[in-house]
């Protein structure tokens, strides 16, 4: 008995291990070789920690991303509130003279409370959450233009800038916060009781419920988590430009939804991983970089992003149909 | 009479490591009805899929007519006239009843894409006509009880003028008035000149219906017998299992102690009323009724997932209020759903996790917040074994587990938590007769460890087997209790029926 379960439990590792985020690590390394041979400039530490730097914001954003969207949501606000975040936090130290910490602590206060905002009206209001994220994508754009008059703040402060321009040691400290945040993401989301109950809304929702799982605080908790992680990247993302831009951002969240798909997360629910995201994450950032050292057009670069998420859906697609026939 | 319709000869299907057929033979003859039986496994599922297409066999041979059919797809299937109704309704229940007989064979306006509803409709109310059925076309299934919309899924099924209907457990989630009618329908399709494949772990029915039966068992064909060859219900089940089953309702005498739960007067809008019942510790309350009686209502209103107007519950002298499942958990209560797959398992997720999900509480923590594997493993792996959940590993995923042992797993989530009180509603539907027998001496178990039972069943030999006191209701009442000699199937019928037992 104990032996067989040992066997079985091996072989199901690696079947899960390939079947959920196993085609993003096996593209992953495919593209890491193919670029390795095509440009000599790739392999590089300073070039890989660029691109690690550049991945960082995404892969803040991704971690919520991914609770949200393993509970059958979506959040189509996520760049809006980029730069809400950016040009509040910018505001607040430029304009009301706030030391930075208070800033940064409001700035994320920002970011949870439209987090919670978005979690109410899909829990307690129960309105689709690409209606509530798509309605609240132009209002928090709007809010960031009125908040800025639509003039871009500029923050002088040495110490601000730190944020998303320092190192520690050789590492950029984005990177090192992301690593942190993706760190922790994965332990709630596996290990702890928050983590199985975003696993059983987004798998069954009614037996969830039925099993003393309280859906409307989970709901809300997941995003206004992810409010407070992409206020994060807001934060990030102003330090690194300086600049508090009611322009920033634009077009985040479909980055991180795009992270989350290539790391396995399904849109069908229950099922995903931090460690997947951030597969997804690293092709993402290893994919623009890499176009870019080719000196491939912007324009290129855009179908060729698309294409790639395609095709990732298609082959993981093509597995699935294959286990379905094979069972 | 002998007018042979469909054989299959030495048929197999394998799947990796599977023989889920193995050299199976079989006839069907135009104008019977053929039972076709075996525990969950057996092979009847494949088999149907491998006559309707959806799975190409490993080896063998069909004949349709006495002409071999190669390459069965679904499309070919259709055109021979094969159609099937399975368990799980294929419903959309988004559109009206007449856009779902149609669906996929819609009627046009003569070779245009303009559908014509009113031929639809009309052809559906000649058809329900046919099949004594009072719903109107437009309306929406979403609105029908699952019971209607089983029959819907018939109604379908005679619209394709089928020549081979395959039932596969029709009267499992429907009542026994509609039942009655069912059979007629079957009678009446029968009379003319339809074949059918009928599957039911419901023996009694058999024996009303069928002519012939099949018995299959590890994907093999044990053996075909005419129905007047079998002499009781213990020869099919002996034959199904492969060893004597002499007691399949191991009923444990257990001493029943004080009472822990009272229901006062519970009622909600013109749903149920003055429902007042009372539970004492270790007894097994069995509720029988039609499908239709608000019995599955009534428990999940004791179980905080709905509201109610006006009543009281008093859990051992105190009256509580029971607003959602947490509370009702935190009051010792559990409740076991009567649809396993919509509302019981969570398929995403593992054997392991689908026990604990409601008490990980229960569970060591790591500095308080993380969840302790060993400790998680440790406490489902003793539940498995004793409730013996055949499972490969406790991190396979549930749904990869037959209905048995899914639910002997989720009778696992409840155990954990060492509940007071227990809800089983329709704890058997669906499961095979080895799992069965497994899930009752393990109900006399619980009872016996002081643990009460509310047994919501529509089976009434489970009923009458297994419960201290049965309360029948009927249309959102109570009809009668019954305890004792009073236990009988007659009785129950009666009080169901809107009958007076004396």
């Amino acid at each position: 008995m104990n032996q067989l379960e040992n066997k079985i439990s091996f072989q199901d590792r690696i079947k899960s291990f390939f079947g959920e985020k196993g085609s993003a690590a096996l593209g992953l390394i495919i593209l890491f070789v193919f670029m390795t041979f095509m440009s000599d400039r790739f392999l590089t530490f300073s070039n890989l920690l660029n691109v690690a730097r550049q991945a960082s914001i995404n892969g803040i954003i991704a971690v919520g991303m991914t609770y949200i969207i393993i509970t059958k949501g979506i959040d189509l606000s996520a760049g809006a509130l980029v730069a809400l975040t950016g040009t509040v936090a910018a505001g607040l130290i430029v304009n009301m003279g706030l030391p930075i910490i208070v800033a940064i602590i409001l700035t994320l206060v920002v970011g949870s409370l439209v987090g919670a905002f978005t979690g109410v009206m899909v829990s307690k209001q129960n309105i689709p959450p690409f209606i509530v994220t798509l309605a609240l994508m132009t209002i928090l754009r709007g809010l960031s233009f009125v908040y800025t008059s639509g003039r871009p703040i500029y923050v002088s402060n040495e110490l601000f800038r730190v944020i998303g321009r320092g190192y520690i040691g050789p590492i950029p400290i984005p990177v090192i916060i992301a690593i942190f945040i993706g760190v922790i993401g994965h332990i709630v989301l596996k290990k702890t009781k928050f983590g199985r109950h975003i696993y059983s809304v987004g798998g069954n929702e009614e037996a969830a419920r039925l099993c003393g799982v309280n859906i409307d605080k989970t709901l809300i908790y997941v995003y206004t988590s992810a409010g407070f992680l992409t206020a994060i990247s807001g934060i990030i993302l102003a330090s690194r430009l300086s600049t508090g831009s009611p322009n920033a951002g634009d077009g985040a969240e479909l980055d991180a939804i795009a992270a989350v798909i290539l790391g396995g997360t399904s849109f069908a629910g229950g099922i995903g991983s931090v460690s997947g995201t951030f597969i997804g994450v690293a092709i993402i950032g290893i994919l623009g970089n890499g176009l870019n050292l080719l000196n491939v057009s912007s324009y290129n670069q855009m179908m060729v992003k698309g294409l790639v998420i395609l095709l990732a859906v298609l082959v993981n697609n093509i597995k699935l149909k294959k286990k379905n026939i094979s069972r | 009479m002998d007018n042979e319709i469909l054989r299959l000869e030495g048929l197999s299907k394998h799947f990796p490591g599977v023989k889920a057929l193995d050299n199976i033979s079989f006839d069907l003859i135009e104008g019977e009805i053929h039972a076709l039986i075996g525990e969950n496994g057996a092979g009847k599922s494949t088999l149907i899929k491998v006559l309707t297409g959806a799975y190409q066999k490993t080896d063998g041979k069909i004949f349709y007519r006495g002409t071999e059919v190669k390459n069965l797809s679904p499309t070919k299937s259709k055109n021979l006239g094969i159609s099937a109704i399975y368990q799980e309704l294929t419903l959309f229940p988004e559109l009206t009843v007449s856009q779902n007989i149609f669906m996929g064979n819609e009627r046009v306006y003569n070779k245009s894409n303009l559908v014509n509803d009113k031929e639809m409709t009309d052809e559906v109310r000649k058809i329900f006509k046919k099949i004594k059925l009072n719903i109107s076309p437009d309306t929406l299934i979403k609105n029908l009880s699952i019971a209607q919309q089983q029959m819907i899924e018939i109604a379908r099924a005679i619209s394709l003028d089928a020549d081979i209907l395959i039932m596969d457990e029709p009267t499992s989630s429907i009542s026994n008035k509609e039942t009655e009618i069912l059979f007629e329908i079957i009678e009446d399709l029968k009379n003319q000149g339809v074949t059918i494949i009928y599957i039911s772990h419901r023996l009694e029915e058999i024996f009303e219906i069928a002519n012939r039966v099949t018995v299959l068992r590890n994907g093999k064909n044990i053996k075909t017998l005419e129905i007047n060859e079998i002499k009781d219900k213990d020869q099919l089940v002996n034959l199904m299992v492969g060893k004597e089953v002499t007691d399949l309702f191991p009923k444990k005498e257990v001493e029943i102690g004080e009472t822990i739960l009272e229901v006062k007067n519970l009622s909600y809008q013109d749903k149920f009323k003055n429902i007042s019942f009372n539970l004492k510790k270790g007894e097994i309350l069995g509720v029988g009724g039609l499908v239709g009686s608000q019995r599955t209502e009534v428990m999940e209103t004791l179980f905080g997932l709905r509201k109610f107007d006006d009543g009281e519950i008093i859990l051992k002298g105190n009256s509580v209020k029971i607003s959602n499942a947490q509370n009702a958990i935190d009051f010792g209560l559990g409740l076991i759903s009567e649809d396993r797959k919509a509302t019981g398992i969570i398929k995403t997720m593992s054997v392991k996790e689908n026990i604990t999900l409601p008490g990980l509480d229960l569970i060591d923590r790591k500095f308080n917040v993380l969840i302790d594997n060993k400790a998680e493993e440790i406490a489902t792996k003793s539940l498995v074994e004793r409730l013996q959940v055949k499972t490969p590993s406790l991190k396979q995923k549930i749904d990869k587990l037959s209905g048995g042992n899914q639910q002997k797993a989720i009778i696992a989530r409840w155990i954990l938590l060492a509940p007071e009180i227990l809800i089983m509603d329709e704890p058997t539907r669906g499961i095979d007769v080895g799992a069965k027998s497994e899930i009752y001496e393990l109900m006399g178990e619980l009872a016996k460890k002081g643990i009460s039972i509310i047994m919501i069943s529509s089976e009434n030999p489970e009923l009458l087997a297994m419960s201290d006191r049965i309360m029948v209701m009927r249309e959102g009442e109570i009809s009668g209790f019954l305890e004792g000699e009073k236990q009988t199937e007659e009785n129950i019928l009666k009080l169901a029926f809107g009958g007076v037992v004396n």
